[in-house]
């Protein structure tokens, strides 16, 4: 079973890669929450009742505005929910450098959905 | 202040959820929605963000002992994402009363599973599903003996897989409970493998729904942010002092929490 154990130490690899992807995205997420405490007092109390408020408005709003904590958080925010879609992405590639196709047809598969859930957020948003 | 205070209670949750082997989204939303009324949407939301840290962050331990079956999980993942997307847009089309009332029955059910034995009964056939893709495999056990392990029952697998999808989209928890149960209880997994090829999946399921919400702007830094940050704290603390505190006794304590906590969920979601 060697190709078995390369593909191991291959994604292994991978998920040494996405540790320090969340680790940076943390360290995204830290610098933005830090600025938005000592920007504003109460940042909870406007969330009791849902009101819905695409990201883009948000963004565009905290832009404009020059909201820098908030921009930082939203970057973090984005790659952290972009890194398991990435792993998707680069498992594929091993099962193809493996040529292992049917493995590889479905994590593309999997990473395809993944990319649609992207644009479901923007369709209903 | 209470921005502090949701920071210290997401280290407390992220804590708990490395030592029980939960995710952090079973106690970040109650506390959200109970002791912040933050609306269970945003709720929701956090903890998807907060499922995929987590997840992402561990994945290289859940790989390094060898006992993640990494074509499995590729597998199954299919069920999950398929599930997510689903759920997110079940999700848009009901109250938030009825989240309400479908998070208290999962945490109560959470709380049987938790008194569950879970029993080993090796299968000694593949599925045919299982022979073509190759996921049958080996695994060390604690003395380092590796053993081989079958898959059984591969569509039914698969199909709770979808709804473990639809679960954690709806009600923002990465939905390990469900999986575990669809590895070792139908599948007849060796329950190590289970565990943590589950644990090993719970990013990508989850990042399938909190991508949606997270441009829909459901997923606000203004919550997300601390939450995300306290519960990688946490599980990063939790995970090193595994083998220092009594979790047995912790996990009898917490069932009943648990259990008191899905009273509540369930009582404002009535009122």
């Amino acid at each position: 079973m060697k190709k078995d154990s390369e593909l191991h130490r291959l994604e292994l690899a991978i998920s040494h890669f996405l540790r320090w992807g969340v680790l940076f995205s943390a360290a995204l997420l830290a610098v933005g929450w830090i600025g938005q405490l000592l920007q504003s007092g109460d940042l909870l109390a406007n969330f009791k009742h849902y009101r819905p408020e695409p990201m883009t408005a948000i963004v565009a709003k905290a832009w404009t505005t020059k909201d820098y904590p908030i921009l930082i958080s939203v970057v973090g925010l984005a790659v952290l929910v972009s890194l398991p879609t990435l792993r998707v992405l680069l498992t594929a590639y091993l099962f193809i450098r493996q040529r292992d196709f049917y493995l590889a047809a479905i994590a593309l598969f999997v990473f395809a959905v993944l990319m649609g859930s992207f644009f479901l957020g923007i369709e209903i948003g | 202040m209470y921005e502090l205070l949701l920071f210290a209670v997401s280290i407390g949750a992220g804590f708990l959820g490395a030592l029980l082997g939960l995710g952090g989204g079973i106690i970040v939303v109650p506390a959200l929605t109970l002791l912040y009324n933050v609306d269970i949407r945003y709720a929701i939301a956090a903890s998807l963000i907060s499922v995929v840290a987590t997840s992402s962050g561990a994945a290289a331990s859940y790989l390094k002992d060898s006992l993640t079956n990494l074509r499995l999980a590729v597998f199954l993942e299919l069920g999950t994402v398929l599930g997510a997307v689903a759920g997110f847009l079940i999700a848009s089309h009901i109250e938030a009363k009825a989240l309400y009332l479908l998070f208290a029955v999962f945490l109560l059910f959470s709380a049987l599973m938790m008194l569950r034995k879970r029993s080993e009964q090796p299968s000694t056939v593949n599925h045919p599903w299982a022979d073509k893709l190759r996921l049958d495999s080996t695994y060390p056990d604690d003395q380092g003996v590796w053993h081989n392990y079958k898959v059984e029952k591969v569509p039914l697998g698969l199909f709770v897989m979808l709804l473990a999808g639809v679960l954690s989209a709806l009600l923002g928890i990465g939905s390990g409970i469900f999986k575990v149960l669809a590895m070792d209880g139908a599948m007849k997994l060796p329950i190590k493998v289970s565990t943590a090829t589950s644990n090993f999946m719970i990013g990508v399921t989850a990042a399938a729904s909190a991508s949606a919400y997270f441009l829909r702007g459901d997923v606000r830094p203004e919550i997300a942010a601390p939450v995300a940050l306290g519960i990688i704290a946490g599980s990063y603390l939790g995970a090193k002092s595994l083998s220092k505190i009594p979790a047995a006794r912790i996990r009898q304590i917490f069932v009943v929490v648990l259990a008191i906590v899905s009273m509540q969920m369930m009582w404002k979601g009535l009122k």
